[in-house]
């Protein structure tokens, strides 16, 4: 059911994204929720799902190089903790690392901007990597002002869940 | 060490990723999925178009709000572009004009029965919003437009920017049966392949792309259409025009515009303008043509749907 409903979510997304393409731009609402379905469902199957929609939606609408479908799941394998074992929130028990815990899915969700960004450009082209930064400076605040904020709400909904216990631990982890 | 047990399928699913992306890539690359891309923003569009059809009076109000706020942005270059248009609209309709009057002096019936088609048919202009472009913006290879078989849409229909005079103008604005609509619109592309909401758009820079145009050309004694040649994408970001012998003339910076619509005469529309012509060989010219449209700014473009006149589909009905 867990798997359905992130598909729904997902398809959602890629939809609202196309439908409002003059208001909303590409990546803003797609990335944090596929990063958000990645950590909540912390299992294989929420990593393939969350990056088969990101590849759906860069065959979609391509750019230079699929980056974000590329690099996001390895980074969200290191990251996240196995389903198996429940997230840790106590407090005194935390190391400085462990500390940053909350700050993952934010932290993944500005890398998979930059990424989208840098995907965005035409990287065989010298003068485009001279030009990045700047490219970064100027898009990187309008995704980050839609993104940032539905990271954030669904950090906090995981952190509820967990709270309310309807984010349960499976044995299993795929 | 249990934890890191658990780790490996997870790696090996990002690893799967990071494999398949780059398959994804080269496969895009390649050109196998052009194909694939109207059928997956096909997948896509109930889900879009219920999203819209719920949201209708704030998508048009951040219409307007972009329009509003990227005229307020880029207002000195829209009003430059809008002035190149308006420029080159007038280009085309004195040209038409003047060729109209050579024409009436030469024979008024020799024009009545010049192209017995032109009266059966109408051209419309139907609105369209870009989905998605692929290539880079210096190269671009393909577009979704977001109107398919369910909006009328045919293969070979020519895609034109949206920031273009409208063309179906009828009676009310003074134009009669028999008239050439005039149009400063740029041509994008053509219909390459219909789906049921979306449609594939093959640019004029294309490969394949051919199209029947005119040289127009701005001398003292006004503006005068020229030879008529075969314009042909060549992959790169420019077209070249075959067909045009040494005899005729060609400069460098004139316009070329629409000989005709798919063998219907139409709308004049803007296709680029002459940037190099070299003298071949062959006993004909070696021309290359810069596309009049900005790939940056294809937000929103038109399709221009040629059909038989309303009339004429009665009377065909009626005699059936």
């Amino acid at each position: 059911m867990t798997h359905l409903i992130a598909s729904v979510i997902l398809w959602l997304s890629i939809t609202i994204e196309l439908a409002w393409s003059g208001t909303i731009p590409q990546g803003a609402l797609l990335l944090p929720i596929a990063c958000g379905i990645m950590f909540w469902m912390r299992s294989v199957t929420g990593l393939l799902l969350a990056a088969t929609a990101l590849l759906v939606d860069w065959i979609a609408r391509p750019g230079f190089l699929p980056l974000c479908p590329m690099v996001l799941p390895v980074l969200a394998a290191s990251l996240i903790r196995p389903s198996s074992t429940p997230d840790d929130y106590n407090a005194r028990r935390r190391s400085t690392l462990k500390m940053l815990t909350p700050l993952h899915l934010p932290l993944l969700t500005l890398v998979a901007i930059m990424l989208h960004l840098i995907s965005q450009r035409n990287l065989s082209d010298p003068s485009t990597l001279h030009e990045l930064p700047s490219v970064l400076a100027t898009s990187l605040p309008t995704l980050l002002m839609i993104s940032l904020p539905v990271s954030a709400a669904i950090a906090m909904l995981m952190r509820l869940a967990d709270e309310l216990g309807l984010r349960r631990t499976s044995r299993h982890w795929i | 060490m249990r934890v890191d047990c658990n780790r490996h399928p997870m790696w090996f699913a990002a690893l799967g990723m990071f494999v398949l992306s780059l398959l994804v890539a080269v496969a895009d690359r390649t050109g196998y999925l052009s194909g694939m891309r109207p059928m997956l923003h096909d997948a896509f569009s109930p889900g879009r178009l219920v999203v819209l059809a719920m949201t209708p009076e704030p998508a048009q109000s951040a219409a307007v709000a972009s329009a509003t706020s990227s005229a307020s942005a880029g207002s000195g270059d829209h009003m430059a572009a809008r002035q190149l248009q308006l420029l080159r609209q007038l280009m085309i309709e004195n040209a038409r004009l003047r060729q109209d009057l050579k024409r009436s002096r030469a024979s008024d019936s020799m024009a009545n029965i010049e192209d017995p088609v032109e009266p059966f048919s109408v051209h419309a202009l139907i609105p369209a919003n870009v989905l998605s472009s692929s290539g880079m913006p210096d190269s671009l290879r393909d577009l979704i437009v977001s109107v398919g078989k369910s909006n009328g849409i045919t293969r070979s229909e020519l895609v034109v920017d949206g920031s273009g005079a409208v063309i179906d103008a009828g009676t009310d604005a003074g134009v009669a049966a028999g008239d050439r609509v005039l149009c400063g619109s740029s041509v994008i592309g053509r219909i390459e392949k219909t789906g049921r909401w979306v449609s594939l758009v093959q640019p004029v820079t294309s490969a394949g792309f051919r199209a029947q145009v005119q040289l127009l050309r701005a001398s003292e004694d006004g503006l005068h259409f020229g030879a008529i040649g075969m314009l042909e994408g060549t992959g790169a970001t420019e077209c070249r025009l075959l067909g045009i012998a040494y005899t005729d003339a060609v400069t460098v910076g004139d316009s070329v515009v629409s000989a005709d619509i798919n063998g219907v005469r139409g709308p004049r529309l803007f296709f680029g303008t002459v940037t190099s012509a070299e003298f071949l060989a062959g006993g004909q010219w070696d021309v290359r043509i810069q596309p009049g449209f900005t790939v940056s700014e294809l937000d929103h473009v038109g399709i221009v749907h040629t059909s038989v006149q309303p009339q004429v589909r009665e009377m065909a009905s009626a005699a059936r």
